[in-house]
């Protein structure tokens, strides 16, 4: 069953066309893994999809309801959710207030599972303030616990695995492996190719539009053997 | 002899107030309403003096020298009444190697008209260490005006830890002024936490002057301004010993369409050794951490009052 199905999306900035005619469906249960290159529109589009912004045109149909026009609230409460890049931080609110935020009636257990999830000791975290004292990796596990209190259907992950080191790496990955158990779907955004292989499917973007889908390995080998040698970014070369 | 709650009692424990401490023998409070005295409890821990005046108390506290007052010293100055002004006078002394937490509650929950003054003089001297926190509680209208005003002369080794917050009732009309004197190796942390709404007017001057060497200060200021309120932050640190260190990271934000706020930090070196840094950050609500709590399924109302709880805290 489709989960998520984006039909003819275009947005613009800067008077560049970032999504140009997008289309991508996501099946119930998938691990979709979007990869491209720096300033593809990866971010962009993981935005367009929560709500942050608005795409210029084209639907977005998320459990067959047209969700284009509803607030980022609204898609949340719908069972979609994101996991930024950069993720904030948020003076004078302690981790533990943060996690259960995301549910209604959550527990001081709800938020140890969570943190068990992404490798975090309870203990020492939960009572922490989510501000600029945390690290970039234990700010990223806290985003991924937060996400995975929620009761969500879809989560988007901007490149979780963007300035984290290797220990950060392996909890990260073992995360989208749970997140895969939990029967959710995640929309895995990022531009390393071993991350790749976590999925069950794959799409490379460039000029906009996916220019490639399919087998994560293949996409894997192509992305690592076309497009990081590509000098063009149009997208039309590799289409032929 | 256990004490009875009356209506300015009350309103303390509404304010968070630790009415039990009130009957504790071995704990230090002081509590009055307008000009009078209601409640008090001295230990042998410190010496207590209140005079009361025409408007107001005069308040004489010293702790003496290498004495740790054990347990919070619990203070209270309320106006039940709806017009009335307030004077209060303090002199505090802590002599060399002596320590004390204050805790004040300033009430005036039923103002119509309401002045509170207060004016204060602090002499920390070495190796002593003062804790005090202000908290206000105001009624949701009437016109109230309260001007702290303390200078706080520290001398060498000394700690000084202040922290006011009026986040209950309209704000009113605020002028919080205090200015500290910081000796060799001495500390000071002036926190303040303001929720103005309606059209409060709040103006926060701190002044710390870093007068001897390896002193150190800090000024934190968080302000929230709704409705048509204004807020005026004016810090000052002046690095003068060798080595002192000073920051200064104000934080006011605009949540009312006819809000106004303003920072104006001035930072003065005199000294080539001292260093002094300032962060302000004025404007609405940040975006990205409300677009992550939007993500997580709150409305945008709920994530600004989490955003706004957590910055006054």
């Amino acid at each position: 069953m489709t989960l998520l199905e984006i039909k003819s999306v275009n947005f613009n900035a800067d008077n560049k066309k970032v999504l140009n005619d997008f289309n991508l469906s996501i099946k119930a249960g998938e691990v979709y893994c979007l990869i491209g290159t720096n300033g593809a529109g990866k971010t962009t589009l993981a935005n367009i999809i929560m709500g942050v912004v608005k795409a210029e045109s084209g639907v977005l149909l998320f459990k067959n309801v047209d969700i284009s026009r509803l607030s980022i609230t609204e898609r949340a409460k719908m069972g979609i959710t994101l996991a930024w890049q950069k993720p904030a931080t948020i003076e004078g609110l302690s981790i533990n207030d943060y996690i259960k935020l995301g549910k209604k009636g959550s527990t001081d257990a709800d938020v140890r599972k969570a943190f068990e999830s992404v490798g975090l000791e309870y203990d020492e975290f939960s009572a922490r303030i989510l501000d600029d004292k945390l690290s970039g990796g234990e700010r990223k596990r806290i985003e991924l616990a937060s996400v995975v209190n929620m009761d969500s259907k879809l989560v988007i992950l901007d490149e979780p695995d963007s300035g984290i080191d290797m220990v950060n790496m392996q909890f990260i990955k073992k995360f989208i492996s749970k997140l895969k158990e939990l029967g959710k779907s995640v929309l895995l955004i990022t531009h390393k190719e071993d991350m790749i292989l976590l999925a069950d499917k794959a799409g490379i973007l460039c000029a906009g539009k996916i220019i490639r889908e399919g087998e994560p390995k293949k996409v894997s080998d192509y992305f690592k053997n076309g497009c990081r040698v590509c000098k063009d970014f149009t997208g039309e070369n590799c289409e032929k | 002899m256990r004490i009875v709650k009356n209506n300015l009692l009350c309103e303390y424990e509404n304010a968070g107030g630790n009415v039990n401490a009130l009957n504790n023998k071995e704990t230090n409070h002081l509590v009055i309403n307008e000009n009078k005295v209601i409640s008090s409890n001295k230990t042998d821990e410190l010496d207590l003096k209140v005079i009361e005046e025409k408007d107001g108390i005069s308040l004489n506290l010293t702790v003496k020298k290498d004495v740790h007052v054990k347990e919070p010293v619990y203070l209270c100055f309320g106006i039940i009444e709806k017009r009335k002004v307030q004077n209060i006078k303090i002199n505090m002394l802590f002599e060399k190697n002596s320590s004390a937490k204050l805790l004040a509650h300033c009430i005036f929950p039923n103002a119509v008209n309401i002045t509170h003054n207060m004016d204060a003089k602090i002499v920390l001297k070495e190796k002593s260490t003062l804790s005090y926190e202000e908290v206000h509680y105001h009624g949701d209208n009437g016109v109230i005006s309260v001007n702290p005003k303390a200078e706080i002369f520290q001398e060498e080794g000394s700690t000084y830890l202040n922290r006011f917050s009026l986040l209950k009732g309209i704000a009113g009309k605020v002028l919080f002024y205090y200015t500290a004197h910081l000796g060799k190796g001495a500390k000071c942390e002036l926190t303040a936490r303001v929720n103005a709404i309606k059209n409060d007017d709040v103006k926060i001057i701190e002044k710390a002057l870093l007068e001897g060497s390896d002193s150190n200060a800090l000024l934190n200021t968080r302000i929230v301004l709704s409705d048509a309120s204004k807020g005026i932050v004016e810090n000052t640190i002046i690095g003068l010993g060798n080595n002192s260190r000073g920051h200064m990271d104000c934080v006011e934000i605009i949540n009312g369409e006819e809000a106004v706020a303003r920072a104006i930090p001035l930072v003065e070196v005199k000294n080539k050794t001292s260093k002094i840094t300032h962060e302000a950050a004025i404007g609405s609500v940040d975006k990205t951490s409300l677009n992550t709590l939007m993500s997580r399924g709150l409305t945008q109302e709920e994530a600004v009052r989490v955003i706004i709880n957590g910055l006054l805290r």
